[in-house]
């Protein structure tokens, strides 16, 4: 087996109540590396065309890649794969803490489950052995709770959970997976598919090695990326991904009242500086020297007792998009999101929906339970969080995500709704980045910033942090499709490598190239993982080909096509999409509608 | 006497440390093979368990009936001369820091921090000097 790697995939029928340890396919490390691209291969290869992803055809896949567990700084992912009850796309959402490192050691490089459980239960894995045992007194629970008892159940306080809530126990489209430390796979309703298969948890633990294939070769590799993260350090340790929010508003993008304006008046109040006040330490996954994470601890006001790490996308989610100014709410509603297992980003994107319709008078408080659910409102904030946590009453209604909200409200709703394939939006108004706007549109898994993440610091970041031969001018579309996919193909080889993006976007291919080699022994050069990336973004299109989808939904909403930015720094802008949408097209290879030619499919040897 | 010291209060829980110690000491990725170990109970603060290399007498080094943990006498480091060592599991029992000294996972025999002969690997990489050596 190649280094890096355990060399096993546990298959799971819940059905059969059945587990199975496969040897991992070579073909499979050389063509698609790991992480994402074992998913999607597996995903494409396993499911039928229009299966309902709530179904018991769904599989769920857990995929770690070579470096996750290892001294690769950053290497903390693994990926959830899976068909989204959100989206009806391609789905990974990766996720840091210590999950992915521990299902190593646990002794599996990936799990891939399908089927539904009769009745609630978990899937436990310990230094190899896997077994599906009872959850029945589990389910319920909230997240950090479910975590203690099946602690306590195995009698191992450094077992490590990946679970859901309530929320995806209910079904909820935009539910998450939490995991130990509190880090979630979030986006596209992954928790949703646990509870559609009455899986209320996963517990990894074990003794096993990671063994690398030729380790003086890797440390010297892993010397040399510590000096290429260098900048990483400028902000990670101090400020975190909060530091964004400042830089947003002064660019006049930091999306406030959903969306309608990029200027946030109050945006001091939710800045980094303001979260500094109550933060008490950073806070890392395994195994990063990044530590990013805040541990922020709320100790007096209506919301004392909180205590979570807040970023960056949840602070524009539940922060400026709801017109919310008070960081303490934030912190709760971040707190309430994580314990019922909901996405903070689809979760406050879609109050801010529904506060835009209570402002347009689409909804009344006959509609809302009795809440004034007025932008700044925290109170209201908080109380809606709660509701689509336990999907009761109106709550009910949001827990579907924005789209399927707005059709159920009607009037007129549908138009403000702020996502692409149904995902609400990253934190920028893609008026005033118009990369972000490309990336939205064209992502994978629907309107998301980390697959064209790179843009966020090309754009946004000009002059702070990023290397200058970066920058681009965010106004400008020249040259911007060439861009977009360049950073897609490699956020796709990140997500299968087991490294972070915030990590790994300050690498380069050829230093990553290095450290995959000494790794796994196997010969990777740049133009080889360029191929890798390209190859894993050019499946996970034709998943989403064959669901239907084609460039009619490579879209914006109309807001940043026709309605110039009403103030501040960017204003006058519209996001000029479908001049770059043609570019895009013809430089990835695809036809007129979106779809990879045959001449593509053949070069990159997907089918 | 060399040893490292802990400083938990600026510990991130990352963890580095400890592969970095199972790389330099068995060549592979394995925290359970660690001779420093980082516990988190998120949102609490990590704790760090790592050998203190005890003044005399030391628990571990009293209570060997192979005489395998004895101290370097130029360094102060406890060390176990690992042929000797019959996996008697006295000095893990005898140890007041729990964790620090072990049973190794597949070799069963006890292991612990030896400062890596004094240019301790893990320290290197603990960019928060929540670990420190300290030398003679």
């Amino acid at each position: 087996m190649a280094g890096g790697y355990i060399g096993k995939i546990l298959r799971v029928d819940l059905t059969k109540y059945e587990v199975l340890s496969k040897p991992v396919d070579s073909g499979l490390i050389e063509t698609y590396l790991g992480g994402k691209g074992f998913g999607a291969r597996i995903l494409f290869d396993d499911v039928r065309k229009d299966i309902d992803p709530l179904g018991t055809e769904n599989e769920i896949i857990f995929s770690t890649g070579p470096l996750t567990g290892t001294l690769a700084p950053g290497s903390s992912k693994f990926e959830v794969v899976t068909k989204s009850p959100l989206t009806g796309t391609f789905l990974n959402s990766d996720c840091g803490g210590c999950f992915g490192g521990e299902l190593k050691f646990a002794g599996y490089d990936a799990i891939v489950i399908k089927g539904r459980a009769c009745r609630p239960v978990f899937l436990s894995i310990n230094s190899g052995k896997a077994e599906i045992r009872d959850a029945e007194g589990i389910w319920g629970r909230k997240t950090s709770d479910t975590e203690r008892i099946i602690r306590e159940d195995l009698n191992d306080e450094e077992a490590k959970i990946a679970c859901i809530g309530p929320a995806g126990e209910k079904l909820t489209r935009i539910s998450c997976i939490w995991t130990s430390r509190s880090r979630t796979a979030a986006r596209g309703g992954a928790g949703a598919v646990m509870g559609s298969k009455n899986l209320k948890a996963i517990s990894v633990r074990g003794n096993g090695d990671i063994k690398i294939a030729q380790p003086t070769k890797f440390l010297e590799a892993i010397d040399k990326v510590y000096e290429e993260i260098e900048p990483l350090f400028m902000w990670a340790p101090s400020i975190g991904t909060a530091a964004t929010v400042s830089i947003a508003n002064l660019a006049g993008i930091l999306p406030t009242r959903n969306f309608q304006t990029g200027v946030f008046e109050e945006a001091d109040s939710i800045s980094h500086e303001a979260l500094m006040k109550n933060s008490t330490r950073s806070v890392a996954c395994f195994p990063c020297p990044g530590r990013c994470g805040k541990l922020t601890s709320i100790t007096t006001g209506p919301y004392a007792g909180t205590i979570v790490e807040v970023e960056y996308e949840t602070i524009y989610a539940l922060g400026s998009n709801c017109g919310v100014s008070s960081m303490e709410a934030i912190a709760k509603a971040n707190s309430l999101c994580d314990e019922y297992g909901i996405d903070t980003m689809s979760t406050g994107c879609t109050i801010a929906f529904a506060m835009e319709c209570y402002q347009r008078g689409i909804i009344g408080k006959q509609d809302t339970n009795g809440i004034e659910l007025e932008f700044g409102d925290h109170n209201a904030l908080v109380q809606m969080v709660e509701k689509i946590g336990k999907r009761d009453g109106f709550g009910g209604v949001l827990a579907e995500g924005s789209v399927r909200a707005s059709q159920i409200i009607g009037k007129g709703a549908e138009n403000y709704v702020m996502h692409s394939k149904k995902l609400e939006l990253g934190g920028y108004d893609p008026r005033g980045m118009q990369g972000v706007g490309l990336g939205f549109a064209t992502s994978d898994r629907g309107g998301c910033h980390q697959r064209s993440a790179g843009l966020v610091g090309a754009e946004l970041l000009a002059g702070k942090k990023v290397p200058a031969d970066r920058y681009v001018d965010r106004f400008e579309i020249d040259g911007r499709a060439k861009l977009v996919k360049d950073m897609q193909d490699w956020s796709a080889l990140l997500d299968s490598t087991g490294l972070c993006w915030f990590v790994g976007s300050y690498m380069k291919w050829v230093t990553v190239a290095e450290i995959l080699s000494a790794a796994t022994g196997i010969s990777f050069n740049e133009h080889r993982l360029r191929l890798i990336g390209e190859r894993i973004w050019n499946l996970t299109r034709m998943f989403n080909v064959r669901e239907g989808f084609t460039s009619k939904e490579d879209s914006l909403p109309e807001r940043f096509l026709k309605e110039p930015m009403p103030e501040g720094p960017s204003k006058g802008y519209v996001c000029r999409l479908n001049e770059m949408l043609s570019d895009y097209y013809a430089i990835r290879g695809w036809d007129e509608k979106g779809i990879p030619t045959a001449k593509t499919i053949k070069r990159l040897d997907i089918m | 006497m060399a040893k490292i010291l802990a400083n938990p209060e600026n510990c991130t829980g990352c963890g580095i440390c400890m592969l970095a110690c199972s790389v330099k000491k068995e060549n592979v990725h394995n925290p359970r093979k660690a001779r420093v170990v980082i516990k988190v109970d998120w949102p609490n603060r990590p704790k760090i368990v790592v050998c203190g290399q005890c003044e005399e007498p030391a628990p571990c080094e009293e209570v060997c009936p192979t005489r395998a943990i004895f101290r370097d006498e130029k360094t102060g480091i406890l060390t176990i001369k690992t042929e000797s060592c019959i996996g008697c599991e006295n000095c893990v029992g005898a140890c007041t820091v729990p964790g620090a000294i072990f049973m190794h996972p597949e070799k069963r025999i006890a292991v612990k921090c030896d400062v890596c002969g004094g240019n301790p690997f893990c320290v290197k990489y603990c960019l928060t000097k929540s670990l420190e050596f300290r030398g003679v």
